[in-house]
């Protein structure tokens, strides 16, 4: 325990600068969450509460549109969630049980890399790759550039279940005659289950929201739900636009929550 | 003790290397069929590597481990007919008991009937038939430990490795798994080779133990053998308590040795093969000196100390020399116990004594 002298509530000031930190980031949402319920067809001035944007959002002209973007985006987050945390799931696996092996540490930090690159460079860097090897912007790219950058939060989530088992486990079930790979199916597998769908659930939601990339690599006619509000925003800002972003939000807000809880899963019972 | 002579694990100058660590050194040991095999020494001591080495989870660096006559050295852990009770238990997590007992005999190729029958077996043996569908989370320590014997055992290895699985429960649960571990292992004749630091576990369950240390076998024998007989200072000193003194051995012939204690009385006692003239140490158990009047006996000194266990208490004496030993008496009405500060002779016979190897 901190001592009471170090006791960060005792620091002047500490309380309005918390509330100022909190109020910068949670502000814009909470406006924007409000006046999606705007009954008005400004976006500043308060007509009433009602659910009529939401209507337009799934109904209106622009309902179409939408509608493709969101299949577009959940479809490309299934694709690259599914295969980055495949991918993960045996990085993971090699970093943590094959013991030592040239270039662990190397491996280790390429697998972490795409967290630190800044994204617009990894979206300028992949739109030349694929021009370069003459791949078409279009679908297959987004999901291509989307199993990338997912790889490191699903790998995260994963390697933290990873290490949480001890290997005398696996040692018990080779032990009682189990191969190394019905050790890794009938034992490391389902202990990993939680590590594997926090990591999935992670992946999904970034893919889901990632912009920048996307924009760069999706080539024309291709829509992703982030890239068509970002287009719909630029022909100037609707209240739809506020209806839409708050859906993606909850969904945003249910994985991650989702996210956290199943990777603790089973923690207590260890 | 089972009177048999074939060999179950035959250990042929093993020795096991971590970096320029040397943690097992040319160890020969021949654990006998049907034996309550134990490997017994201080942490450290390479007794665990010895034990994950005929696993297999160690790959020895020399040697050769021959199992009922088959070199099992170069084996992965699945290819070998063992099986371990880990100190930790190591039970899934995600199985019930039933399943946790019967993942060795379905990776044997077992169909399920045949596997549950023989999971009903084991489970009676361990009296734990209750407990078949309860995860490990909601079993007490002690009940953990039946389900990872019970889950070595249903397969009828060959041999049984038990690696400390004693050492996470209390004392007096420690003391009657012990009763229980021996019984089980004349029920099912299994050969059990068993790791400890516990001497007194050692003493109590085995039919013969390894004493190591230091990557060596110091010694092997029967409890008795190694406790009235034991080879050199440190197995003295490691299984139960001993008093060492400095004297002179002048002669040594037949397996006996003569030399002059401190104070000058000259005896004669068995001395250990390897024993050399010259000085060297001479071990009496504390339970076998008496206590005389001063000016008799063997040596002469001063009660220095009481240490009071219950049963027994410990009497600390100051030779002339400065040496202190340490004698047991029982707490009893009878017997009188001398006060601190007076001055005692020490006796104990010849056959008591033992002359050491250092």
């Amino acid at each position: 325990m901190a001592s009471k002298n170090l006791d960060l509530r005792r620091f002047p000031g500490f309380l309005p600068l918390t509330y100022l930190c909190l109020f910068l980031l949670y502000a814009p949402l909470i406006v924007v969450m409000i006046y999606s319920f705007n009954d008005s067809n400004s976006i500043t001035r308060w007509g009433g509460m009602s659910l009529r944007w939401y209507h337009e959002v799934f109904y209106g002209v622009e309902a179409p549109k939408f509608r493709t973007a969101t299949f577009n985006s959940v479809t490309i987050a299934l694709l690259a969630a599914t295969s980055a945390t495949i991918i993960a799931t045996m990085a993971a696996t090699a970093m943590l049980r094959a013991g030592k092996f040239r270039g662990k540490s190397a491996s280790f930090a390429l697998i972490n890399l795409p967290l630190m690159v800044p994204e617009i460079v990894t979206a300028v860097a992949t739109l030349i790759f694929f021009s370069a090897i003459g791949f078409k912007a279009g679908y297959l790219t987004i999901v291509l550039a989307h199993v990338v950058f997912c790889i490191p939060f699903a790998y995260l989530p994963i390697a933290a279940r990873m290490q949480g088992i001890e290997d005398t486990f696996e040692q018990a079930a080779q032990d009682l005659y189990a191969t190394r790979f019905q050790t890794f199916r009938l034992i490391l597998l389902p202990l990993m289950t939680p590590g594997i769908l926090s990591g999935f659930l992670l992946a999904f939601i970034i893919s889901l929201d990632d912009f920048i990339i996307t924009n760069f690599v999706k080539g024309a006619g291709v829509e992703t739900l982030p890239t068509a509000i970002y287009g719909a925003v630029r022909q100037g800002i609707k209240p739809n636009i506020m209806a839409i972003s708050t859906l993606l939000l909850s969904v945003s807000v249910v994985f991650v929550t989702l996210s956290y809880f199943v990777g603790r899963m089973g923690d207590k019972k260890q | 003790m089972p009177e048999n002579d074939n060999i179950a694990v035959d250990i042929q100058n093993v020795t096991k290397m971590y970096g320029s660590f040397t943690a097992l050194k040319d160890v020969n040991l021949d654990i006998r069929d049907n034996e309550f095999f134990t490997l017994l020494g201080p942490s450290g001591c390479g007794k665990t590597t010895l034990l994950r080495s005929i696993a297999g989870f160690e790959d020895i660096t020399k040697g050769a481990i021959v199992l009922y006559g088959q070199n099992i050295a170069n084996l992965l852990p699945n290819q070998r007919p063992v099986n371990t009770v880990f100190q930790q238990y190591a039970l899934f997590p995600h199985m019930n008991v039933t399943q946790n007992v019967m993942f060795g005999l379905l990776r044997l190729g077992q169909d399920k009937t045949t596997a549950k029958a023989r999971v009903g077996e084991v489970l009676e043996l361990v009296q734990l038939t209750a407990f078949a569908d309860r995860m490990p989370s909601q079993l007490s320590g002690g009940q953990q430990q039946r389900v990872a014997l019970a889950r070595a055992l249903a397969p009828s290895p060959k041999v049984l490795l038990l690696d400390e699985p004693l050492s996470a429960l209390d004392l007096k649960l420690r003391q009657a798994v012990r009763l229980e571990l021996q019984q089980i292992q004349q029920q099912t004749g299994i050969t059990f080779v068993f790791v400890t630091h516990d001497q007194e576990e050692a003493l109590t369950m085995s039919d013969r133990i390894a004493v190591i240390e230091g990557g060596h076998v110091q010694q092997v024998g029967t409890a008795r053998e190694i406790y009235e007989a034991p080879k050199n200072k440190f197995v003295a000193d490691f299984i139960g308590e001993t008093n060492l003194l400095d004297v002179n051995v002048t002669d040594l012939a037949g397996g006996k040795g003569s030399c002059i204690l401190p104070g000058g009385a000259q005896i004669t006692c068995p001395a250990a093969d390897g024993a050399h003239a010259g000085p060297g140490h001479l071990s009496v158990r504390p339970e076998r000196i008496a206590i005389t009047t001063a000016g008799e006996g063997l040596v002469q000194g001063n009660a220095s100390r009481h240490i009071y266990l219950g049963t027994d208490v410990h009497v600390e004496v100051t030779l002339t020399d400065g040496e202190k030993v340490t004698v047991r008496m029982q707490n009893s009405t009878q017997i009188q116990i001398p006060e601190v500060g007076q001055s005692v002779g020490l006796d104990f016979e010849a056959d008591a004594a033992r002359l050491l190897v250092d």
